[in-house]
């Protein structure tokens, strides 16, 4: 037992599954998992504010798609920055667009004045 | 919730990714992994399911504007100092607090978390000794939850303290404990 002693320092690693932690919320857990992310909690005051908050949610078993949802938005903002970014850079340098225009019409010409000569 | 092959990526090299890339992709891999935990903390500030998903929302959206601007280590305890400070300026407007936030809360919580990472270096004899100082209370949690492994219910159940109670004398016997070990430690050089 005093083995266990060396776990109060222990600054155990404090990174959760979240599926894990989502299966402690709903209570659904094997002791020793149940173990493990109480170990974290006392480690992580993130994680036990966390915990804490999950707890009170009234139903539970929507939590995991509440989650995916967020997630869903966030990568579908994050895609539109970029893309206000790659507009952006088009807009802030308009020097890239006039080249482009200019080598166009370079192609063409050169193109008709090489059909007319032949 | 959808595994990844970024699951395995520590948050370290995620950074470290995003810092030499300015690529907000891996920023956007790095706080999917803390959404739940977001959550959870916006529930327990807010009491209010739907505030608490637009406090999520608000952080990854002041992550993303502001993480350019940092050069953070410690992405968890940054992440949840910045999460901590949008659920109480978002109480304070609202007139419900009137916690004052800290000025440069980044740094105190990577010096919280470097600190910890000092306590490994610690030798364990005085452990015995300090358990021995700590309240009734305290010593009885702390007992039962790391040397008998009892889980937090249980510990409920045995000692009638409800679980909030629980989790604090876990957490402050803890702090107590690295406190007298420190001091011992000096008093033995």
């Amino acid at each position: 037992m005093l083995d266990n002693i060396k776990d109060i320092l222990a600054n155990l690693n404090t990174d959760v599954d979240q599926e894990l932690l989502l299966r402690y919320i709903i209570g659904n857990i094997s002791d020793a998992d149940k173990r493990t992310i109480e170990l974290q909690m006392a480690e992580d005051p993130f994680l036990n504010d966390a915990v804490e908050g999950l707890q009170q949610v009234a139903n539970k078993a929507e939590i995991e798609r509440v989650i995916h949802n967020l997630n869903t938005n966030f990568k579908r903002q994050l895609a539109n920055k970029k893309q206000h970014t790659k507009k952006r850079r088009y807009k802030d340098n308009p020097f890239i667009i006039y080249t482009a225009i200019t080598v166009l019409v370079l192609v063409v010409l050169l193109v008709y004045f090489y059909k007319v000569k032949s | 919730l959808a595994k990844s092959s970024y699951d395995t990526i520590p948050d370290a090299e995620l950074l470290a990714k995003y810092y030499s890339t300015q690529n907000t992709d891996w920023l956007g891999i790095l706080l999917q992994r803390y959404t739940v935990l977001l959550y959870g903390v916006g529930i327990k500030y807010f009491k209010d399911e739907a505030a608490a998903k637009d406090m999520v929302q608000t952080v990854f959206y002041k992550v993303l504007q502001e993480m350019h601007k940092h050069q953070v280590t410690y992405f968890k305890s940054w992440l949840y100092t910045i999460a901590k400070n949008c659920c109480l300026m978002e109480l304070r407007k609202k007139g419900l607090t009137t916690t004052a936030l800290p000025d440069d809360t980044a740094v105190a919580a990577e010096n919280t978390n470097a600190e910890e990472h000092l306590t490994k270096e610690r030798n364990l004899t005085f452990m015995e000794e300090a358990i021995e100082e700590l309240n009734q209370a305290q010593k009885q949690c702390i007992t039962l939850f790391y040397l008998y492994k009892k889980s937090y219910q249980e510990i409920v159940a045995i000692t009638n303290y409800d679980l909030l109670q629980v989790k604090s004398h876990i957490q402050n016997g803890k702090r107590n404990l690295k406190i007298t070990i420190e001091r011992l430690q000096k008093n033995a050089r």
